[in-house]
C-alpha cells in the first residue's frame, strides 16, 4: 500500500473534520458533559462511601458493645454488610442503580440485598443514568456517523474521487485513509476523558491506583476498537451509497438499531426465554425442600429425632439435658448446615437463570458491537452482574461462618439446663463479640471478571476482524463515479 | 389532488414498512404486558396458597403457643394490578405487588423487593408506553423531516408553488395523511390491547388513550414547525433527532442524576439500623420502660402486666418488636418524604417535556408509579397494625391456636382509587400543541 498516499488522505480527513467550527464545539461540549457527569458521579460516590463508612463503624461499634448475651440472641442481632461500588462506577454506572447495597445477615435466614437506588426512585430512573460511558457509547458514535456519512459519497458527488484515483490512490488506500482519519478524529473525544476518569477514581481512594490504571487502560482500548468499528461503518456505508442523504439515513437507522433497539430487544428476549421465578415461588420451593430434609423447628422431625436418639445412645444418657454440651446449639448447627446447603442450591438455580440471560446478552455482542462494548465496559468498571454476585457470595459465606461460630459458642459454653427463675441467666461474656472479624468486601479482580466473561472481548476482536474484511472488500469494489 | 397525495403516500414502500414496524413493536409490547399480568396472577395465586399452607403447618406444630404461630406466619397484602398496567409496567417490576409480613417489626420486612435481573431492569421494560414514547416519534420524524426540503432538493418546489393555490394547505394535507396513518396504527394497537388484555373501558383507560394520542399530535406539530424553517433534509433530520435524543435521554438522564444527588436516600438504611438497635437493645434493658412506652401507645393493653423478673413472655416480646418500629418511625417518615420530593421533581420536569409527562401520566393512570407505591407502603403499615391489634389480645391472654378462625385470615388486597385531574393531565399537551401550531403558522405565512 502506498503509505505516503494513505497518510495524506488520513491527515486531510482528520484536518478537515477538526477545522470546522461545529466539530470543535462538539468536542468541547462532549468533554464538558463528561466532566459534568464525572463530577456529579464523583461527589455522589464519595458521599455514599463516607455515609457507608460511617454506618459500617456504627454497626461494628454496636456489635462489639453488645453486653453479655446468649449467643443465639447475638445470632439474631445479626450483622449488616455493605457493598461499595467500584470507583470506576463514576465513569460507568452500569447496573449500579438496580443493585442492592446492603444485606442484613442473621442466623438460619438468608436475606437478599435490598435498598437499591432504583427502588427509591420514580419512573425517571428508567431513562437511565447520564454517565460518561453513555456519552462515549451512544452520543459520540452518532457524532462520528454524522461526521463520516459524506466522506466518500460526497467526494463521488463532487467528482473529486476520480481525481484522487488519477493521482494514484487506489480504492483501498482511499477507504483506509478515510477510516483512519475519522477514527483519529473520534479519539479526540475519548482521549481527554480517560485521564479525568483516572484522576476521579484515584481521588476516591477506595482501591489501589494500579488496579484503576489497569482497568482504565483496558477500557481505553475497548472504546478505541469500538470507534474503529463506528468509523468503518460510516465510511463503508458512505462508499456504498448513491447519495449522501441516503447514506445519512442508513447511518442514523443503524445507530438506532445498534444503540437503542437491539440492547432493549435482547433483554426482552432474554426475559421471555429464561423467565425468573417470583420471590414467593422461590421461597415456597425453598421452604418445602428444607421441610423435606429436616426442620429443626419441628419437634417431630424424623431427621432430628434420629440425631437425638444417636446422641443419647452414644453418651448413654436418657434425656438431652444430661448431655455434656448444649443440645439445642448442636441442633441449630446441624439445621444451619442443612438449610444453608439447600439455600445455596436454590440460589444457584436462580443465578443460573440470570447467567443464561447474561449469556444471551453477551452473545448479542457478536451481532451488535455496541452491546459488546457496553457489556465489556460494565465488566471492567465492576458494575456488572458477575461482580455483584461475588458480593452476595462473600456475604453469604460471612453469614454462615458467623452463625456457626455462634452456634459453637452455644454448644461449648451454654448449660443444657434451662436457668431457674431468678437464677443466673444463660449468657456468655461480651469479650467474645470482639473476636469476630469485621466483614470487608473485596472487589472482584478485573482479570477474574474478564476470564469468566470472555465473550464481550471475543466479540470486540471479532468486530475488528470484520472491519478489516469490510474495508478490504469495499476498498476493492469502490466505484469512482 | 388530495387523492393523489394519498396515493403517493401509500405507494411508498418505506412508509408502509415503517408503519408495519410500529405495529409489530406495539404488538410485542402488548405481549410483554400480557406476560406481566400472567406473572402477577401466578404470584397472587401462589401467595394465597402459601399463606394457607403456612397457617396449616404452624397451627399444627405449635398448637398451644399462639405467640410462636404468629412469629412464623406471613400475611400477604396484594397491591391490585389494574389491567392497564399491562400497557405501562412502570416501576411494578421493581416494586413488589405482593408483600408478606409477620406481625413482628415492619421496618425489617418492608424493603424486601421481588427478584429481578438488574441487567434486565436497567434496560427497562418493552411495554406499550415505551413504544409510544420512544418509537412513535422516530417514525413521525422519518415521515415528516423532508416534506418541504425534499421538494426543494428535487427542484419541484418552484413548480408546486406555481401550480398550487395554497401551499400551506398542500403541506398540511400531507401531514394530515401521515398523522392519520400513524393514528390508525395507534388506534389499532389500543383496540388490540383492549380486546386481548380485556382492559375495562373506564375513565382511566380513556385518559390513557387520549394522553397517548395527544403525545403523537405533539410530535407532528413539532415536525411541522421544524420543517417550516426550510433547512436541508439532512439538517432537519439532525435537528429532529437531536430533539428526540435530548428529550428522551440527555435531559431526563442528567436530571435524574441531579435528583439522586440532591435528595440522597440514606434514610432507608438508617431506619433499618434504628429498628434493629431499638428492638435488640430491649433484651438487655429492664422490661418496665419498654412496657410503659407500649402501654402509652396502646392503652387498651394496660391490663396485661409484666413482672420484671419473668424470663420470657410474648407480651413483652411483641412490645419490644414494635418498639423497633417506633424508634425508626421518624427516619422512615423522612424516607417517604424524600421519595415524594424525588417524584415531585420529575413531575415538574414533565410539564416541560411531553415525553416525560406521558410516561408519568400513564404510569399514574396504570397505578405503576411512585405515588401508588407509597400509598401501598402506607396501606401495608395499616394492614400490619390491624393484624397486630387483632392478634395481640389473643396472644397476650395466652390463647391457643384454635381460638382463631383461621379461614378468615385470607390474602388481603389493596385497591387505590386515584382521582384523574384532566386539566393537569391534558393542559401541558394542549399548550405545546397550540404554541407549535401558532409558531409554524407564522412561518408558513411567509412560505406562500
Amino acid at each position: 500500500m502506498a503509505t505516503s498516499k494513505l497518510q495524506l488522505i488520513m491527515r486531510k480527513t482528520r484536518h478537515d473534520l477538526l477545522r470546522t467550527r461545529q466539530n470543535r464545539i462538539m468536542i468541547i461540549m462532549v468533554f464538558l458533559f463528561c466532566i459534568f457527569s464525572i463530577g456529579i458521579g464523583y461527589t455522589k460516590y464519595t458521599d455514599t462511601i463516607s455515609k457507608v463508612k460511617e454506618y459500617r463503624e456504627e454497626i461494628r461499634e454496636g456489635w462489639e458493645h453488645r453486653p453479655d448475651k446468649h449467643p443465639h440472641r447475638m445470632a439474631h442481632y445479626g450483622y449488616l454488610v455493605f457493598r461499595n461500588a467500584h470507583p470506576l462506577s463514576i465513569f460507568d454506572n452500569g447496573l449500579d442503580d438496580y443493585l442492592g447495597n446492603v444485606i442484613f445477615l442473621e442466623a438460619h435466614k438468608q436475606n437478599t440485598a435490598n435498598l437499591s437506588e432504583a427502588g427509591s426512585s420514580g419512573t425517571l430512573v428508567r431513562f437511565g443514568a447520564f454517565t460518561a460511558a453513555f456519552i462515549l457509547q451512544a452520543i459520540v458514535p452518532l457524532i462520528i456517523l454524522f461526521s463520516g456519512f459524506g466522506s466518500v459519497v460526497q467526494e463521488r458527488e463532487n467528482a473529486t474521487l476520480k481525481i484522487m484515483s488519477v493521482q494514484g490512490a487506489s480504492g483501498r488506500v482511499i477507504i483506509w485513509g478515510k477510516i483512519l482519519g475519522i477514527w483519529q478524529f473520534s479519539l479526540i473525544f475519548l482521549l481527554p476523558v480517560i485521564p479525568v476518569v483516572f484522576i476521579a477514581a484515584f481521588m476516591a481512594e477506595t482501591t489501589a491506583p494500579a488496579d484503576i490504571f489497569l482497568r482504565v487502560l483496558v477500557l481505553l482500548q475497548a472504546y478505541m476498537l469500538y470507534y474503529f468499528f463506528i468509523s468503518t461503518l460510516a465510511v463503508a456505508v458512505s462508499a456504498n451509497s448513491k447519495t449522501s442523504s441516503s447514506a445519512l439515513i442508513s447511518l442514523i437507522g443503524s445507530w438506532l438499531l445498534l444503540v437503542i433497539f437491539l440492547p432493549k430487544g435482547i433483554q426482552f428476549a432474554a426475559q421471555n426465554v429464561h423467565p425468573i421465578p417470583s420471590r414467593i415461588a422461590f421461597e415456597t420451593g425453598l421452604e418445602k425442600d428444607i421441610l423435606k430434609s429436616g426442620d429443626s423447628h419441628n419437634p417431630d422431625d424424623p431427621h432430628f429425632k434420629r440425631i437425638k436418639d444417636s446422641l443419647l445412645n452414644r453418651y448413654k444418657v436418657s434425656t438431652t439435658n444430661e448431655l455434656p454440651f448444649n443440645y439445642s446449639g448442636f441442633i441449630m448447627k446441624e439445621g444451619e448446615k442443612i438449610s444453608s446447603r439447600i439455600y445455596i442450591r436454590h440460589q444457584k438455580k436462580l443465578q443460573e437463570i440470570y447467567k443464561s440471560q447474561q449469556i444471551l446478552s453477551d452473545l448479542s455482542g457478536f451481532v451488535n458491537p455496541a452491546m459488546a462494548v457496553k457489556n465489556f465496559s460494565m465488566i471492567v468498571t465492576g458494575t456488572d452482574l458477575y461482580s455483584y454476585s461475588r458480593f452476595q457470595e462473600q456475604a453469604e459465606e460471612y453469614r454462615y461462618t458467623m452463625a456457626q461460630r455462634l452456634n459453637n459458642l452455644q454448644i461449648d459454653h451454654i448449660s443444657n439446663v434451662k436457668p431457674e427463675k431468678g437464677g443466673p441467666p444463660a449468657i456468655i461474656g461480651r469479650e467474645n463479640w470482639k473476636k469476630f472479624p469485621d466483614f470487608s468486601y473485596h472487589y472482584t479482580s478485573v482479570s477474574e471478571s474478564m476470564k469468566k466473561q470472555w465473550m464481550p472481548i471475543a466479540a470486540l476482536f471479532f468486530w475488528l476482524a470484520a472491519c478489516i474484511i469490510i474495508i478490504e472488500t469495499s476498498g476493492r469494489k469502490l466505484k469512482l463515479m | 389532488m388530495n387523492h393523489y397525495l394519498l396515493k403517493q403516500f401509500y405507494r411508498n414502500k418505506a412508509y408502509l414498512a415503517a408503519l408495519l414496524f410500529l405495529l409489530l413493536a406495539g404488538l410485542m409490547a402488548i405481549y410483554t404486558g400480557q406476560k406481566f399480568l400472567d406473572r402477577h396472577e401466578d404470584i397472587m395465586i401462589k401467595s394465597s396458597q402459601f399463606q394457607k399452607e403456612s397457617i396449616g403447618r404452624n397451627t399444627q406444630f405449635h398448637q398451644d403457643d399462639l405467640g410462636l404461630v404468629l412469629y412464623y406466619i406471613k400475611f400477604n397484602l396484594v397491591n391490585e394490578v389494574p389491567k392497564l398496567a399491562a400497557l405501562n409496567i412502570g416501576m411494578r417490576d421493581l416494586n413488589p405487588s405482593v408483600q408478606g409480613v409477620t406481625i413482628r417489626n415492619l421496618e425489617e420486612q418492608r424493603y424486601n423487593s421481588d427478584f429481578y435481573n438488574p441487567a434486565g431492569a436497567a434496560a427497562g421494560n418493552f411495554d406499550f408506553s415505551f413504544v409510544l414514547v420512544f418509537l412513535f416519534p422516530l417514525i413521525i420524524i422519518a415521515f415528516c423531516y423532508n416534506l418541504i426540503s425534499e421538494e426543494e432538493e428535487r427542484g419541484t418546489w418552484k413548480l408546486l408553488s406555481v401550480q398550487s393555490v395554497n401551499l400551506r394547505k398542500l403541506l398540511d394535507m400531507k401531514i394530515l395523511i401521515r398523522c392519520t396513518a400513524v393514528s390508525a396504527v395507534y388506534g389499532t394497537l389500543i383496540a388490540v390491547a383492549a380486546i386481548w388484555i380485556k382492559i375495562p373501558p373506564d375513565l382511566y383507560f380513556a385518559a390513557f388513550v387520549i394522553s397517548g394520542w395527544l403525545y403523537v399530535l405533539f410530535w407532528f406539530t413539532l415536525c411541522r414547525w421544524v420543517i417550516s424553517f426550510r433547512k436541508s433534509s439532512a439538517r432537519n433530520a439532525l435537528l429532529l433527532l437531536l430533539l428526540w435524543l435530548g428529550m428522551n435521554f440527555i435531559i431526563p438522564m442528567s436530571t435524574n442524576m441531579v435528583i439522586q444527588k440532591l435528595y440522597p436516600v440514606h434514610e432507608s438504611l438508617k431506619a433499618v439500623m434504628q429498628q434493629r438497635e431499638g428492638y435488640h437493645n430491649k433484651w438487655d434493658e429492664a422490661k418496665g420502660p419498654t412496657m410503659k412506652k407500649f402501654y402509652r401507645e396502646y392503652p387498651q393493653f394496660r391490663g396485661f402486666k409484666i413482672e420484671e423478673n419473668e424470663a420470657f413472655t410474648w407480651t413483652w416480646y411483641y412490645a419490644m418488636q414494635h418498639m423497633g418500629d417506633v424508634e425508626a418511625a421518624s427516619t422512615s417518615k423522612q424516607y417517604t418524604k424524600k421519595m415524594l420530593l424525588r417524584n415531585q421533581a420529575s413531575t415538574y420536569l414533565g410539564y416541560l417535556l411531553p415525553n416525560i409527562h406521558t410516561q408519568l401520566n400513564e404510569s399514574y393512570l396504570s397505578k405503576t408509579d411512585m405515588t401508588n407505591h407509597l400509598q401501598y407502603a402506607s396501606a401495608l403499615k395499616e394492614f400490619h397494625e390491624k393484624k397486630r391489634l387483632f392478634f395481640y389480645p389473643l396472644i397476650f391472654s395466652g390463647k391457643n391456636a384454635d381460638s382463631v378462625n383461621w379461614s378468615l385470615q385470607e390474602v388481603a388486597i389493596f385497591r387505590s382509587s386515584e382521582k384523574i385531574n384532566f386539566i393537569q393531565l391534558l393542559l401541558p399537551y394542549l399548550l405545546f400543541i397550540g404554541l407549535l401550531i401558532i409558531l409554524s403558522n407564522i412561518k408558513y405565512r411567509k412560505l406562500c
